[in-house]
């Protein structure tokens, strides 16, 4: 059992290092996040493992607690409308406005396993005739370092290709391998993923046509959302999209974007086409 | 309210596929093999088919076959759900005129999922 000492360093560590809001009341949740993680490291329990944490000041473990903390389940095609938005709307008036430079930068931020970025690669696989020769880079990112290694392995679990999934996907961009189903190599490909705390610095990730940030912010402390919120604006052109996932807002964290009237979690920086045609 | 019909030989999973398909305001029928449910979709078509594969008297791929071949035969979305989970054989059962595939185990999310990707749920 863990003590509400431990709930408070607990608290404390997962704000300090990656901004999240821990409850006094999730003591269930924050238990059942760390005691893998726990009798993975050989200790008899979570609290045995935190004193070792606070007692040798050990960053690894402490980040490694943190990251079983902030690990989140998701799925393919996860809230639709997003991916809808994106192959409807978005993809169109990205692929003109970058009819000269022939290249769209693509960034799930907190990616997870890697649904959602190999959502949005299968839709690109299947609009790839009308893209041409635009080429899409994906870049997706986690603070999770279990979530990138299994988003780049591209490895799923039945379940998992069955929720959200049609199967004419499932047999198009998937092989069977063994128990699981592994994405395809050309899906795989097109996802570059990085491990990356999104209140560290990004300046080497460059500049983004659409950043994804979707259900993370709302797992944040209002400090560490407005922190992510403003990076994430930086690193976004000025006709640059940002989605955020439902029910979550950037309204009054920071005034950096626009929501685009219709299309719920969906902001822009500067007056786009979507918005002047809504 | 749509209705489905359950194909399954097993009480058990018919039992707990109806309750799932209750849930999401089905109004429910159960057959136990492809032949009885072929009776069942001659009486009348059914908006959903939810089938299974290996089952005695008749399968689930000829039952699909002859219903396809019946009059109206075409209008009811066929989801399989079976245990059978090779590449192969799913390509066969999209082929013969399934319009989605369920692998077993399968639960309410897997359900309401492939049901939406069909159409049968909005």
């Amino acid at each position: 059992m863990m003590t509400p000492e431990d709930m408070k360093y607990v608290a404390a560590e997962a704000h300090r290092i990656a901004g999240l809001a821990i409850r006094p009341n999730q003591a269930c949740l924050v238990e059942h996040r760390l005691a893998p993680l726990a009798r993975a490291e050989g200790f008899e329990t979570i609290s045995a493992m935190l004193g070792s944490i606070r007692r040798d000041a050990d960053p690894r473990l402490a980040k490694a607690a943190v990251e079983s903390l902030a690990c989140r389940e998701s799925w393919f095609f996860r809230d639709r409308k997003p991916f809808d938005s994106f192959r409807q709307d978005i993809l169109p008036v990205l692929a003109r406005a970058r009819g000269t430079e022939r290249k769209i930068r693509i960034w799930c931020a907190g990616a997870g396993n890697g649904q959602e970025a190999y959502s949005l690669a299968m839709i690109l696989e299947e609009e790839a005739e009308r893209l041409g020769d635009i080429a899409v880079e994906i870049v997706a990112t986690d603070f999770c370092a279990r979530a990138i290694d299994r988003g780049r392995a591209g490895a799923f679990s039945q379940f998992d290709v069955q929720r959200g999934l049609s199967i004419q996907r499932l047999i198009h961009h998937f092989e069977q391998s063994g128990k699981d189903w592994r994405i395809s190599a050309g899906i795989r490909r097109r996802v570059d993923f990085q491990q990356h705390n999104l209140l560290d610095a990004s300046a080497a990730l460059g500049m983004f046509d659409m950043i994804l940030c979707r259900n993370v912010i709302s797992a944040m402390t209002p400090d560490a959302r407005k922190t992510v919120l403003t990076r994430l604006g930086r690193h976004l052109a000025d006709d640059g999209y940002l989605i955020l996932g439902e029910g979550e807002t950037a309204a009054g964290a920071v005034d950096m974007f626009r929501s685009v009237r219709g299309k719920r979690g969906l902001y822009e920086k500067a007056a786009g086409d979507i918005a002047q045609a809504a | 309210m749509k209705t489905c019909l359950v194909v399954d030989d097993s009480r058990v999973i018919r039992k707990v596929a109806r309750r799932i398909l209750e849930d999401l305001q089905f109004e429910c029928d159960e057959a136990a093999d492809g032949a009885s449910a072929l009776d069942k979709c001659r009486l009348s078509m059914p908006d959903a088919i939810l089938l299974d594969w290996n089952m005695p008297v008749m399968n689930g791929l000829d039952f699909m076959q002859a219903l396809r071949s019946e009059p109206s035969g075409d209008q009811p979305v066929v989801v399989f759900c079976t245990t059978e989970n090779d590449m192969g054989r799913i390509t066969e059962a999209l082929r013969a005129g399934a319009d989605e595939y369920i692998m077993k185990p399968f639960d309410s999310e897997i359900i309401q999922s492939k049901f939406e990707e069909v159409g049968l749920i909005a």
